[in-house]
Protein backbone atom coordinates (compact mmCIF):
# COMPACT_ATOMS: atom_id res chain seq x y z
CA UNK A 1 0.00 0.00 0.00
CA UNK A 2 2.42 2.54 -0.81
CA UNK A 3 2.60 5.58 -2.90
CA UNK A 4 1.25 9.01 -2.42
CA UNK A 5 -2.32 8.38 -2.29
CA UNK A 6 -1.45 5.43 0.49
CA UNK A 7 0.64 8.42 2.48
CA UNK A 8 -1.99 10.75 2.10
CA UNK A 9 -4.99 8.71 3.02
CA UNK A 10 -2.57 7.60 6.29
CA UNK A 11 -1.85 11.61 6.67
CA UNK A 12 -5.62 12.24 6.78
CA UNK A 13 -5.86 9.15 9.42
CA UNK A 14 -3.87 10.38 11.19
CA UNK A 15 -5.15 13.93 11.33
CA UNK A 16 -8.18 12.74 12.78
CA UNK A 17 -9.75 12.77 16.49
CA UNK A 18 -8.24 9.68 18.61
CA UNK A 19 -11.71 7.80 18.82
CA UNK A 20 -12.25 7.65 15.05
CA UNK A 21 -8.30 7.61 13.37
CA UNK A 22 -7.79 3.39 13.64
CA UNK A 23 -10.99 3.25 11.99
CA UNK A 24 -10.72 5.20 9.08
CA UNK A 25 -6.83 4.47 8.50
CA UNK A 26 -8.20 0.69 7.60
CA UNK A 27 -11.05 1.64 6.09
CA UNK A 28 -9.32 3.94 3.32
CA UNK A 29 -6.66 1.61 2.84
CA UNK A 30 -9.12 -1.25 2.69
CA UNK A 31 -10.42 1.12 -0.18
CA UNK A 32 -7.78 1.57 -2.09
CA UNK A 33 -6.32 -2.10 -1.62
CA UNK A 34 -9.82 -2.70 -3.60
CA UNK A 35 -9.74 0.35 -5.44
CA UNK A 36 -9.55 -1.39 -9.14
CA UNK A 37 -12.25 -3.97 -8.17
CA UNK A 38 -14.08 -0.83 -7.63
CA UNK A 39 -13.57 1.05 -11.06
CA UNK A 40 -12.68 3.95 -8.56
CA UNK A 41 -8.73 5.85 -9.00
CA UNK A 42 -6.41 5.73 -6.19
CA UNK A 43 -6.22 9.35 -5.86
CA UNK A 44 -9.71 10.09 -5.89
CA UNK A 45 -9.83 7.59 -2.60
CA UNK A 46 -7.25 9.81 -1.12
CA UNK A 47 -8.98 13.16 -1.99
CA UNK A 48 -12.07 11.26 -0.44
CA UNK A 49 -9.92 10.63 2.80
CA UNK A 50 -8.57 14.88 2.73
CA UNK A 51 -12.31 15.72 2.18
CA UNK A 52 -13.65 13.64 5.24
CA UNK A 53 -10.58 14.95 7.34
CA UNK A 54 -11.45 18.31 6.75
CA UNK A 55 -15.80 18.23 7.13
CA UNK A 56 -15.79 15.91 9.81
CA UNK A 57 -17.38 17.08 13.06
CA UNK A 58 -14.67 17.17 15.20
CA UNK A 59 -16.87 18.58 18.40
CA UNK A 60 -19.09 15.59 18.05
CA UNK A 61 -18.73 13.55 21.19
CA UNK A 62 -19.02 10.93 18.54
CA UNK A 63 -15.64 11.27 17.11
CA UNK A 64 -13.86 12.87 19.89
CA UNK A 65 -14.31 10.31 22.48
CA UNK A 66 -14.75 12.66 25.55
CA UNK A 67 -16.65 15.12 26.40
CA UNK A 68 -16.80 18.80 25.54
CA UNK A 69 -15.78 19.51 28.58
CA UNK A 70 -12.54 17.60 28.71
CA UNK A 71 -11.75 18.31 24.71
CA UNK A 72 -11.60 22.04 26.02
CA UNK A 73 -9.36 21.24 28.52
CA UNK A 74 -6.68 18.97 26.50
CA UNK A 75 -6.48 21.59 23.90
CA UNK A 76 -6.28 24.17 26.78
CA UNK A 77 -3.58 22.10 27.94
CA UNK A 78 -2.09 21.68 24.41
CA UNK A 79 -2.22 26.01 24.17
CA UNK A 80 -0.44 26.35 27.40
CA UNK A 81 2.34 23.58 26.71
CA UNK A 82 3.05 24.94 23.46
CA UNK A 83 2.76 28.58 23.97
CA UNK A 84 4.90 28.04 27.32
CA UNK A 85 7.72 26.56 25.43
CA UNK A 86 7.71 28.69 22.53
CA UNK A 87 7.81 31.68 24.97
CA UNK A 88 10.87 29.94 27.09
CA UNK A 89 12.64 29.08 24.10
CA UNK A 90 12.34 32.42 22.59
CA UNK A 91 12.98 34.68 25.62
CA UNK A 92 15.92 32.27 26.13
CA UNK A 93 17.48 33.30 22.59
CA UNK A 94 16.61 36.69 23.85
CA UNK A 95 18.53 36.59 26.88
CA UNK A 96 21.37 33.99 25.66
CA UNK A 97 23.64 36.17 22.89
CA UNK A 98 25.60 32.99 22.58
CA UNK A 99 23.40 31.58 20.18
CA UNK A 100 24.62 33.24 17.04
CA UNK A 101 28.18 31.21 17.45
CA UNK A 102 26.64 28.05 16.58
CA UNK A 103 25.45 28.93 12.95
CA UNK A 104 23.05 26.46 12.00
CA UNK A 105 22.09 24.81 16.06
CA UNK A 106 21.18 28.54 17.07
CA UNK A 107 18.96 28.53 13.75
CA UNK A 108 17.31 25.21 15.45
CA UNK A 109 16.03 27.43 17.85
CA UNK A 110 14.45 29.61 15.64
CA UNK A 111 12.69 26.80 13.49
CA UNK A 112 11.73 25.53 17.10
CA UNK A 113 10.22 28.54 18.25
CA UNK A 114 8.31 28.87 15.03
CA UNK A 115 6.65 25.38 15.20
CA UNK A 116 5.69 25.82 19.01
CA UNK A 117 4.05 28.76 18.25
CA UNK A 118 1.84 27.40 14.97
CA UNK A 119 1.16 24.32 17.46
CA UNK A 120 -0.12 27.23 20.58
CA UNK A 121 -2.17 29.29 17.82
CA UNK A 122 -4.05 26.19 16.48
CA UNK A 123 -4.19 24.96 20.02
CA UNK A 124 -5.39 27.77 21.04
CA UNK A 125 -8.06 27.81 18.03
CA UNK A 126 -9.58 24.97 18.67
CA UNK A 127 -10.02 25.60 22.63
CA UNK A 128 -12.03 28.81 21.37
CA UNK A 129 -13.98 26.79 19.19
CA UNK A 130 -14.81 24.18 21.76
CA UNK A 131 -15.47 27.13 24.16
CA UNK A 132 -17.68 28.92 21.36
CA UNK A 133 -19.79 25.78 20.65
CA UNK A 134 -19.91 24.93 24.34
CA UNK A 135 -21.48 28.39 25.22
CA UNK A 136 -18.26 28.88 27.58
CA UNK A 137 -18.01 32.73 26.91
CA UNK A 138 -15.71 33.35 30.44
CA UNK A 139 -13.65 30.59 29.20
CA UNK A 140 -13.41 31.44 25.58
CA UNK A 141 -12.26 35.43 27.30
CA UNK A 142 -9.47 33.98 29.24
CA UNK A 143 -8.05 31.77 26.49
CA UNK A 144 -7.24 34.82 24.29
CA UNK A 145 -6.51 36.55 27.11
CA UNK A 146 -3.87 34.20 28.21
CA UNK A 147 -2.68 34.35 24.87
CA UNK A 148 -2.60 37.78 24.50
CA UNK A 149 -0.57 38.30 27.79
CA UNK A 150 2.00 35.00 26.66
CA UNK A 151 2.47 36.91 23.66
CA UNK A 152 3.04 40.54 25.48
CA UNK A 153 5.71 39.21 27.87
CA UNK A 154 7.05 37.29 24.76
CA UNK A 155 7.15 40.80 22.63
CA UNK A 156 8.06 43.31 25.30
CA UNK A 157 11.64 42.22 25.49
CA UNK A 158 11.96 41.83 29.44
CA UNK A 159 13.51 38.34 28.79
CA UNK A 160 17.29 38.38 30.45
CA UNK A 161 15.00 40.33 33.25
CA UNK A 162 12.47 37.53 33.36
CA UNK A 163 14.95 34.85 32.75
CA UNK A 164 16.75 35.92 36.36
CA UNK A 165 13.55 37.46 38.50
CA UNK A 166 11.98 33.97 37.61
CA UNK A 167 14.83 31.47 37.53
CA UNK A 168 13.92 30.36 41.31
CA UNK A 169 10.25 30.24 41.06
CA UNK A 170 9.82 29.08 37.59
CA UNK A 171 12.19 25.91 38.26
CA UNK A 172 9.37 25.36 41.52
CA UNK A 173 6.82 26.33 39.12
CA UNK A 174 8.49 23.75 36.38
CA UNK A 175 8.44 20.96 39.30
CA UNK A 176 4.91 21.12 40.43
CA UNK A 177 4.11 20.74 36.74
CA UNK A 178 6.38 17.72 36.14
CA UNK A 179 4.91 16.25 39.27
CA UNK A 180 1.08 17.45 39.10
CA UNK A 181 0.45 17.51 35.43
CA UNK A 182 1.74 14.14 34.52
CA UNK A 183 -0.65 11.39 34.82
CA UNK A 184 -1.29 8.55 32.78
CA UNK A 185 -0.05 5.36 31.64
CA UNK A 186 2.55 3.58 34.77
CA UNK A 187 5.95 3.13 32.79
CA UNK A 188 7.15 -0.41 32.18
CA UNK A 189 10.18 -2.00 33.82
CA UNK A 190 12.06 -1.04 30.69
CA UNK A 191 11.33 2.31 30.11
CA UNK A 192 12.18 2.75 34.55
CA UNK A 193 15.25 0.96 33.41
CA UNK A 194 16.42 3.61 30.70
CA UNK A 195 15.35 6.44 32.26
CA UNK A 196 16.97 5.68 35.45
CA UNK A 197 20.40 5.10 34.01
CA UNK A 198 20.20 7.50 30.98
CA UNK A 199 18.91 10.83 32.89
CA UNK A 200 21.47 10.41 36.22
CA UNK A 201 24.36 9.77 33.36
CA UNK A 202 23.28 12.71 31.39
CA UNK A 203 23.09 15.02 34.17
CA UNK A 204 26.93 13.86 35.23
CA UNK A 205 27.27 14.76 31.26
CA UNK A 206 26.02 17.95 31.24
CA UNK A 207 27.62 18.98 34.95
CA UNK A 208 31.07 17.78 33.85
CA UNK A 209 30.96 19.70 30.44
CA UNK A 210 29.38 22.84 32.25
CA UNK A 211 32.23 22.64 34.57
CA UNK A 212 34.90 22.31 31.88
CA UNK A 213 33.39 25.04 29.91
CA UNK A 214 33.35 27.40 33.23
CA UNK A 215 36.68 26.65 34.30
CA UNK A 216 38.61 26.01 31.01
CA UNK A 217 37.60 26.23 27.81
CA UNK A 218 35.68 29.62 28.32
CA UNK A 219 38.25 31.35 30.22
CA UNK A 220 41.12 30.12 27.79
CA UNK A 221 38.75 31.62 24.55
CA UNK A 222 38.09 34.89 26.42
CA UNK A 223 41.98 35.46 27.48
CA UNK A 224 43.81 33.87 23.61
CA UNK A 225 47.57 33.43 24.83
CA UNK A 226 47.29 33.11 28.21
CA UNK A 227 47.49 29.85 29.88
CA UNK A 228 45.03 28.60 32.40
CA UNK A 229 47.42 28.86 35.08
CA UNK A 230 48.24 32.94 34.13
CA UNK A 231 44.94 33.44 34.26
CA UNK A 232 43.84 32.14 37.66
CA UNK A 233 46.88 33.75 39.15
CA UNK A 234 45.79 37.15 37.55
CA UNK A 235 42.47 36.66 39.01
CA UNK A 236 43.60 35.92 42.52
CA UNK A 237 45.96 38.94 42.31
CA UNK A 238 42.91 41.19 41.42
CA UNK A 239 40.96 39.23 43.75
CA UNK A 240 37.94 38.14 41.38
CA UNK A 241 36.74 35.20 40.28
CA UNK A 242 36.25 32.21 42.72
CA UNK A 243 37.40 32.58 45.96
CA UNK A 244 39.36 30.25 46.98
CA UNK A 245 39.98 28.63 42.89
CA UNK A 246 37.63 26.28 41.02
CA UNK A 247 38.06 23.26 43.44
CA UNK A 248 35.23 24.26 45.63
CA UNK A 249 32.65 25.11 43.34
CA UNK A 250 33.59 22.04 40.96
CA UNK A 251 33.01 20.34 44.33
CA UNK A 252 29.44 22.32 45.25
CA UNK A 253 28.07 21.44 41.86
CA UNK A 254 29.11 17.54 41.77
CA UNK A 255 27.77 17.03 45.17
CA UNK A 256 24.44 18.65 44.30
CA UNK A 257 24.04 17.01 40.90
CA UNK A 258 25.05 14.11 41.95
CA UNK A 259 22.46 14.06 44.72
CA UNK A 260 19.49 15.19 41.86
CA UNK A 261 21.00 12.11 40.25
CA UNK A 262 21.00 9.68 42.51
CA UNK A 263 17.14 10.87 43.84
CA UNK A 264 16.19 10.69 40.51
CA UNK A 265 17.49 7.06 40.17
CA UNK A 266 16.44 5.73 43.38
CA UNK A 267 12.22 7.38 41.88
CA UNK A 268 12.78 5.23 38.89
CA UNK A 269 14.16 2.30 39.91
CA UNK A 270 13.67 1.67 43.31
CA UNK A 271 12.15 -1.41 44.09
CA UNK A 272 9.26 -0.51 45.85
CA UNK A 273 5.73 -0.97 45.03
CA UNK A 274 4.12 1.38 47.07
CA UNK A 275 5.97 3.82 44.41
CA UNK A 276 4.65 2.15 40.87
CA UNK A 277 1.15 4.44 40.61
CA UNK A 278 3.35 7.72 40.83
CA UNK A 279 5.87 5.97 38.43
CA UNK A 280 4.41 7.12 35.13
CA UNK A 281 6.39 7.75 31.84
CA UNK A 282 5.65 11.14 31.71
CA UNK A 283 6.44 11.80 34.73
CA UNK A 284 9.82 10.06 34.62
CA UNK A 285 10.34 12.15 31.31
CA UNK A 286 9.30 15.01 32.79
CA UNK A 287 11.49 14.84 35.62
CA UNK A 288 14.30 13.59 33.78
CA UNK A 289 14.51 16.55 31.41
CA UNK A 290 13.72 19.09 34.68
CA UNK A 291 17.29 17.66 36.34
CA UNK A 292 19.44 18.05 33.16
CA UNK A 293 18.06 21.61 32.48
CA UNK A 294 18.59 21.63 36.42
CA UNK A 295 21.97 21.22 36.03
CA UNK A 296 22.55 23.82 33.14
CA UNK A 297 20.92 26.18 35.71
CA UNK A 298 23.04 25.07 38.03
CA UNK A 299 26.48 25.83 36.52
CA UNK A 300 25.45 29.14 35.75
CA UNK A 301 25.95 30.35 39.28
CA UNK A 302 29.81 29.60 39.20
CA UNK A 303 29.73 30.63 35.24
CA UNK A 304 28.53 33.89 36.31
CA UNK A 305 30.84 34.37 38.94
CA UNK A 306 33.45 33.29 36.72
CA UNK A 307 32.82 35.71 33.84
CA UNK A 308 31.82 38.68 35.74
CA UNK A 309 35.22 38.02 37.38
CA UNK A 310 37.45 37.95 34.37
CA UNK A 311 35.49 40.50 32.82
CA UNK A 312 36.72 42.68 35.72
CA UNK A 313 40.10 41.81 36.17
CA UNK A 314 40.88 41.85 32.38
CA UNK A 315 38.63 44.50 31.25
CA UNK A 316 36.68 41.64 28.93
CA UNK A 317 33.00 41.13 28.41
CA UNK A 318 31.19 39.18 31.38
CA UNK A 319 29.72 36.92 28.56
CA UNK A 320 30.54 33.44 26.55
CA UNK A 321 33.33 33.25 24.27
CA UNK A 322 33.59 29.38 23.79
CA UNK A 323 31.07 27.74 21.78
CA UNK A 324 30.47 25.29 24.48
CA UNK A 325 28.41 27.95 26.49
CA UNK A 326 25.58 28.19 23.24
CA UNK A 327 25.60 24.15 23.34
CA UNK A 328 25.22 24.00 27.35
CA UNK A 329 22.33 26.77 27.11
CA UNK A 330 20.49 25.48 24.35
CA UNK A 331 20.86 21.93 26.00
CA UNK A 332 19.08 23.86 29.01
CA UNK A 333 16.34 25.58 27.21
CA UNK A 334 15.45 22.73 25.32
CA UNK A 335 15.52 20.59 28.45
CA UNK A 336 13.15 23.14 30.34
CA UNK A 337 10.94 23.53 27.15
CA UNK A 338 10.47 19.71 26.46
CA UNK A 339 9.57 19.54 30.51
CA UNK A 340 6.72 21.62 29.64
CA UNK A 341 5.98 20.10 26.81
CA UNK A 342 5.69 16.43 28.46
CA UNK A 343 3.78 18.20 31.41
CA UNK A 344 0.94 20.00 29.49
CA UNK A 345 1.12 18.31 26.19
CA UNK A 346 -1.61 14.72 26.62
CA UNK A 347 -1.62 12.85 23.83
CA UNK A 348 -5.28 11.61 23.35
CA UNK A 349 -5.26 7.64 23.60
CA UNK A 350 -6.97 6.10 20.57
CA UNK A 351 -9.66 2.83 21.11
CA UNK A 352 -7.60 -0.46 21.56
CA UNK A 353 -6.05 -2.15 19.11
CA UNK A 354 -8.94 -4.15 16.69
CA UNK A 355 -11.81 -2.33 18.82
CA UNK A 356 -14.31 -1.09 16.55
CA UNK A 357 -14.13 2.75 17.14
CA UNK A 358 -18.05 4.28 16.25
CA UNK A 359 -19.06 0.67 16.34
CA UNK B 1 -31.79 10.08 14.69
CA UNK B 2 -30.90 13.56 13.61
CA UNK B 3 -32.59 15.35 11.02
CA UNK B 4 -29.99 16.65 8.05
CA UNK B 5 -29.11 20.05 8.27
CA UNK B 6 -29.25 20.02 4.06
CA UNK B 7 -30.14 17.27 1.65
CA UNK B 8 -27.68 17.76 -1.34
CA UNK B 9 -28.52 15.89 -4.55
CA UNK B 10 -25.00 14.39 -3.77
CA UNK B 11 -26.63 12.66 -0.36
CA UNK B 12 -30.40 12.28 -2.18
CA UNK B 13 -27.99 9.56 -4.79
CA UNK B 14 -26.10 8.18 -1.41
CA UNK B 15 -29.67 7.84 0.01
CA UNK B 16 -31.10 6.66 -2.65
CA UNK B 17 -28.22 3.89 -3.16
CA UNK B 18 -28.24 2.61 0.51
CA UNK B 19 -32.08 2.29 -0.18
CA UNK B 20 -31.32 -0.22 -3.66
CA UNK B 21 -29.17 -2.15 -1.48
CA UNK B 22 -31.03 -4.95 1.14
CA UNK B 23 -27.56 -6.01 2.61
CA UNK B 24 -25.25 -4.07 4.47
CA UNK B 25 -22.61 -2.45 1.43
CA UNK B 26 -19.05 -2.04 0.98
CA UNK B 27 -18.20 2.08 1.22
CA UNK B 28 -16.62 2.18 -2.28
CA UNK B 29 -19.31 0.33 -4.03
CA UNK B 30 -21.27 3.22 -3.46
CA UNK B 31 -18.90 5.61 -4.75
CA UNK B 32 -18.57 2.95 -7.73
CA UNK B 33 -23.38 3.40 -7.55
CA UNK B 34 -23.89 6.86 -7.54
CA UNK B 35 -20.98 7.93 -9.65
CA UNK B 36 -20.29 10.96 -7.11
CA UNK B 37 -16.25 11.47 -6.17
CA UNK B 38 -15.04 9.64 -3.35
CA UNK B 39 -14.32 13.43 -1.89
CA UNK B 40 -17.93 13.66 -1.88
CA UNK B 41 -19.42 10.29 -0.65
CA UNK B 42 -17.49 9.58 1.85
CA UNK B 43 -17.74 13.00 4.30
CA UNK B 44 -21.62 12.26 2.98
CA UNK B 45 -21.45 8.75 4.73
CA UNK B 46 -19.84 9.93 7.70
CA UNK B 47 -22.33 12.48 8.29
CA UNK B 48 -24.72 10.39 7.69
CA UNK B 49 -23.43 7.87 10.41
CA UNK B 50 -23.39 10.25 12.82
CA UNK B 51 -26.69 11.57 12.39
CA UNK B 52 -27.87 7.92 12.86
CA UNK B 53 -29.12 7.87 9.69
CA UNK B 54 -26.82 4.72 8.45
CA UNK B 55 -24.51 2.77 10.89
CA UNK B 56 -21.97 0.32 9.63
CA UNK B 57 -19.28 -2.56 10.34
CA UNK B 58 -16.41 -4.37 9.36
CA UNK B 59 -16.50 -7.23 6.51
CA UNK B 60 -15.82 -10.43 8.05
CA UNK B 61 -14.24 -11.92 4.66
CA UNK B 62 -12.05 -14.61 5.99
CA UNK B 63 -11.11 -14.93 2.86
CA UNK B 64 -9.54 -11.68 1.96
CA UNK B 65 -6.30 -10.24 3.92
CA UNK B 66 -5.40 -7.07 5.06
CA UNK B 67 -7.09 -4.20 5.88
CA UNK B 68 -10.73 -4.71 6.01
CA UNK B 69 -13.39 -3.33 4.39
CA UNK B 70 -16.29 -0.94 5.87
CA UNK B 71 -19.69 -2.20 4.88
CA UNK B 72 -22.93 0.44 5.42
CA UNK B 73 -26.46 0.33 5.66
CA UNK B 74 -29.12 2.10 6.81
CA UNK B 75 -31.09 2.30 10.31
CA UNK B 76 -34.33 1.10 10.96
CA UNK B 77 -35.04 5.11 10.91
CA UNK B 78 -32.67 5.43 8.34
CA UNK B 79 -34.95 3.24 5.85
CA UNK B 80 -37.97 5.58 6.53
CA UNK B 81 -36.27 9.26 6.69
CA UNK B 82 -34.38 8.28 3.34
CA UNK B 83 -37.30 7.35 1.59
CA UNK B 84 -39.15 10.11 2.38
CA UNK B 85 -35.97 12.12 1.10
CA UNK B 86 -35.82 10.69 -2.12
CA UNK B 87 -39.80 10.62 -2.65
CA UNK B 88 -39.57 14.25 -1.86
CA UNK B 89 -36.48 14.53 -4.49
CA UNK B 90 -37.99 12.33 -7.51
CA UNK B 91 -35.04 13.89 -9.89
CA UNK B 92 -32.59 12.96 -7.99
CA UNK B 93 -32.00 9.07 -8.75
CA UNK B 94 -28.46 7.32 -8.50
CA UNK B 95 -27.24 6.87 -11.74
CA UNK B 96 -26.63 3.07 -11.71
CA UNK B 97 -23.98 1.85 -13.14
CA UNK B 98 -24.12 -1.59 -14.99
CA UNK B 99 -23.26 -4.46 -13.34
CA UNK B 100 -22.64 -2.60 -9.68
CA UNK B 101 -25.33 -3.77 -7.97
CA UNK B 102 -24.45 -5.70 -4.57
CA UNK B 103 -21.78 -5.54 -2.45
Amino acid sequence: MSGLSGVVVRLAARSLPALVRARYREEWLADLAGAEEAGVTRSAIAIGALSTAITIDRLDPATLGMTLSRAFTTRLRAAAGFGLAAALLAIGSDAYAGFPTLGPLGAVVSVLVAVLAVGAVVATALALRIAVAARRVAAAILVLLGALALLAVVFSRVGLMLVVLAAVPGVAVLVALAVVLTGGRLASRRVRIVTGAAVPVGALAVAAVGLAHVFVWNPLAKLPGMTLAEIYAGLAAAGEGPAGGPGPWIGAVAVLVALGAAVYATFALAPVRRWSRFRTRRRLVALGLLLIGGVVALVFVPAFTMGMGIADAYATSGGDAAGSGGVLALIGMLAFAGTILVSFVRVEPGPPEGAPARA
Amino acid sequence: MEPLSRLTPATLDVLAALLGEPDRIWGLRIVGLTSRPAGSVYPILERLERAGWVDSEWEDDPARSGPRRRLYRLTADGVDAARAAVTRAPAARPAMRPGMAGA
